[in-house]
């Protein structure tokens, strides 16, 4: 978790702009509106003290990227622009590519800002003082929870594998070879890590019906509250806009 | 008062054909503290998931017979919001995973249960008081050691205030500090008039608080009294569980029943004088084989935290079982994770079998060196035992029939046979730690590192596994172990180190170590000390030996 502005920010207000981000990167119009948001999301992000997100979501996003300038670019059809290293691409295949491109770059770009900044314990204590179901607010930590325990769980039986001589380094295919060994253990472990989390959850009360305590609820200021309703005004009006038009 | 019973209570897991628990009717009365103990796979664990309500309905499996607390069928009520408390035997799967730090973690369970802020604030504070865990109030729970771990669920269990407490293996992983201090919790929970039911194969700790003792064999109620009646018997022999130290030592002796439970008496029985207290520590024997693990001024912090190890120096030659001791978080897991190259030092140098760590990794270091984590179930990963076995041979390039025999020879030795083709899973927590060391062992590494190896099993696995060390070391290999067990450290171990805040504080012959490091020091290493018997002549059956030739005939 970070330490920046989107870690102190309310969590609901951290979760609406990121959510509101995703809804901004499908709704907004191409060739300028997607490439623009994507920028604005990789500005939010690093300003707010989770850029780390922005480098991992680039590495996230290559491997895509790559495919749309393939599919698109090169092999697209229609007029044909100038390639910098002396071929032709396809222009609306280029721009078509870029589009996409920006729009799943800005969705995972957000996702991961808000993932690095979420706090279990802060989300809950805010959800809890909101009157949410419980079991409600759990799922949603522990679906966002999930992919922390799940590179923990990988962590330890990496670690494990290797005290026996597993290498998991050097070539292409020692690399490969070390998959099968690392890949279905880390499944099965995850299931009976699953049934461990059921014993947690049952004997600290965590399934026990009724209303619980909001401890120490985050301040919730009028700044926060102003960022949900500027994002959700900025949807609506993306929304409304794309539809009048 | 709350009361727990079991009446014709029957249990078995999915997929098995025998009962785990077959016909157990117990009461188990407020004010009490009953010890559940026997031998591995006796049924111990089961009846406390039972009793929580957990077995069948998260286990799985079919239970006939009834369990009641309060008269009401615990499978059909949730445990913590009715007063029942269960600490599983891996405290680390227990925590809550929504908590920042500890004073959060033990503040979940009044949480979930709506009380008011102010009253949950001090219920938690009054719990860490209790258990002694206030200094660690701001850490992050999944960082803590294991013996922290274990207090601060206890802590968190107990801000609560339940009135079952029902507690598989509660001193583990504690320290000698941390032990005492659980130990003066449970009385007053006991005088609070709480109900507590405690599976624990630590006799010795165990039979200065327990009030009762129900020893189970293959499932079923062997023996149910009192503690110092039971444990000074022979029936509880028979069933395979453990009776004390002192108890475990005058009946190797031939000493008749009732036998005594303490150091104290067993040498008043053996006509022999309790030696004076020492601080001098003595060295320990000189082994003279090659240097396999060096430590050079290492020192070692986990991601810009405070530092772990200050300044270690050591060297652990071939033909030396050394034992690492100190209070719970002293950096002793850190200390062997270095030497396993899990972890580098941010300063100094760590040298294994004469090749620095850094820069290498351990599957550089495998399978001449092996490691066994603390928690089994990071390295358990095959679909049988036997498989688990042959992992480690396979990925050093053994041929299939060296394979074979090397994993059938520490089957055996390990005392596995009878499970080779079990899931290790389907196997009780003690018993996959022998697992996890039948897979260490199989590739019969020159340098063995051992974290706690003996926590939680039985008195039989706590002999077996000194056995297994003495072979080692009897063959040039070198042993390192973290334990907090003072009786398998004199039985297995020649040498010892004591960590104090990061930095080696004392390094001798174990049973001077012990008497300076402040443990209680076992049985027999009291005896051999009154019978004057030199270093490397005072191992139990040495020991026996002699106190049965003073017994008259």
């Amino acid at each position: 978790m970070s330490g920046g502005l989107a870690a102190r920010a309310h969590p609901f207000t951290a979760g609406s702009v990121a959510l509101a981000m995703v809804l901004l990167a499908v709704m907004v119009p191409a060739p300028n509106g997607p490439p623009l948001l994507y920028a604005a999301v990789c500005v939010l992000a690093i300003v707010t003290g989770v850029g780390r997100a922005v480098r991992q979501a680039m590495l996230l996003a290559a491997p895509l990227w790559l495919l749309l300038f393939l599919m698109h670019g090169v092999l697209g059809e229609g007029p044909r622009i100038a390639a910098p290293w002396g071929g032709t691409l396809s222009a609306s295949g280029m721009a078509w590519a870029i589009e996409q491109g920006s729009r799943l770059a800005a969705i995972v770009t957000a996702s991961l800002g808000f993932a690095a900044a979420f706090d279990p314990h802060r989300f809950l204590q805010a959800a809890i003082a909101r009157r949410w179901p419980f079991a409600a607010a759990f799922l949603v930590v522990a679906t966002l929870d999930a992919m922390r325990r799940f590179g923990e769980q990988a962590t330890r039986l990496r670690e494990a594998q290797r005290t026996r001589g597993l290498k998991v380094r050097g070539s292409l295919a020692t690399r490969a070879r070390a998959i099968p060994a690392l890949v279905f253990p880390l499944l099965l472990a995850s299931l009976t890590e699953a049934d461990e989390r059921a014993l947690a959850l049952e004997t600290r009360g965590l399934t026990a019906p009724g209303r619980r305590t909001a401890l120490d609820p985050p301040a919730d200021g009028a700044l926060d509250q102003l960022v949900r309703w500027s994002v959700l005004a900025a949807v609506v009006l993306t929304l409304w806009w794309r539809v009048a038009r | 008062m709350s009361t727990l019973s079991s009446a014709a209570l029957r249990f078995r897991y999915p997929a098995q054909t025998h009962w785990a628990l077959e016909g157990v009717t117990l009461a188990m009365a407020p004010g009490v503290v009953t010890w559940l103990t026997g031998a591995l796979g006796s049924g111990t664990s089961t009846l406390l998931l039972a009793m929580a309500g957990l077995a069948p309905r998260l286990t799985g499996g079919e239970r006939t017979g009834s369990v009641l607390f309060d008269g009401r069928d615990v499978a059909t009520i949730a445990p913590l919001p009715n007063g029942i408390a269960y600490l599983g035997p891996t405290p680390a799967l227990q925590l809550s995973g929504i908590a920042a730090t500890v004073r959060d973690e033990i503040a979940i369970g009044p949480m979930n249960l709506g009380w008011p802020v102010e009253r949950i604030r001090a219920a938690a504070d009054d719990a860490m008081r209790r258990l002694g865990v206030e200094h660690l109030a701001d850490r992050v729970p999944s960082a803590l050691s294991g013996g922290e771990l274990q207090r601060v669920l206890l802590a968190a269990l107990a801000a609560t205030s339940p009135s079952l407490w029902l507690l598989d293996e509660p001193f583990s992983a504690l320290d000698t500090a941390g032990r005492t201090q659980v130990q003066g919790w449970l009385r007053d929970v006991v005088a609070d008039g709480a109900t507590v039911v405690i599976a624990c194969d630590e006799a010795d700790t165990m039979a200065e608080v327990a009030d009762r003792l129900v020893v189970l064999h293959d499932g079923r109620v062997a023996l149910d009294g009192v503690p110092s009646t039971l444990l000074a018997g022979d029936a509880i022999l028979a069933t395979g569980a453990a009776t004390t130290e002192a108890a475990t030592l005058a009946a190797a002796a031939q000493i008749p029943a009732p036998r005594p439970l303490q150091a104290a008496a067993l040498l008043a029985c053996a006509g022999l004088v309790a030696p004076a207290p020492t601080d001098t520590v003595l060295a320990a024997p000189v082994a003279r084989g090659a240097t396999l693990l060096a430590c050079r001024d290492v020192h070692f912090a986990y991601d810009g935290g405070p530092p772990v190890l200050s300044g270690v120096g050591l060297d652990v030659r071939a033909g030396e079982a050394v034992g690492l001791f100190g209070a719970n978080g002293a950096g002793k897991s850190t200390l062997l994770r270095l030497a396993m190259a899990l972890d580098h030092p941010t300063q100094g140098h760590v040298v294994v079998r004469g090749l620095e760590t850094r820069g290498r990794h351990p599957e550089d270091l495998a399978p001449a060196v092996g490691f066994l984590f603390q928690q089994p179930e990071r390295q358990l990963f095959s679909a049988s035992v036997r498989a688990e076995c042959v992992v480690g041979p396979r990925l050093a390039g053994w041929s299939d029939a060296r394979v074979a025999e090397a994993v059938a020879a520490v089957l055996h030795e390990v005392g596995l046979d009878d499970v080779a083709d079990e899931h290790p899973y389907d196997l009780p927590a003690p018993r996959r730690k022998l697992v996890a060391l039948a897979a260490v062992l199989a590739t019969d590494p020159e340098l063995l590192l051992l974290d706690e190896p003996t926590a939680a099993l039985d008195g039989a696995s706590r002999a077996r596994i000194a056995v297994v060390v003495r072979r080692r070391v009897a063959r040039g290999r070198a042993v390192v172990a973290i334990t907090h067990d003072a009786a398998f450290a004199h039985e297995a171990l020649d040498r010892a180190l004591w960590l104090r805040e990061g930095a080696i504080a004392l390094d001798g012959a174990t049973r001077s170590i012990l008497t300076a490091g402040g443990h209680a020091l076992p049985a027999t290493l009291l005896a051999a000390l009154a019978l004057g018997l030199p270093p490397g002549k005072d191992r139990q059956a040495a020991v026996a030996d002699a106190i049965s030739r003073r017994q008259p005939r």
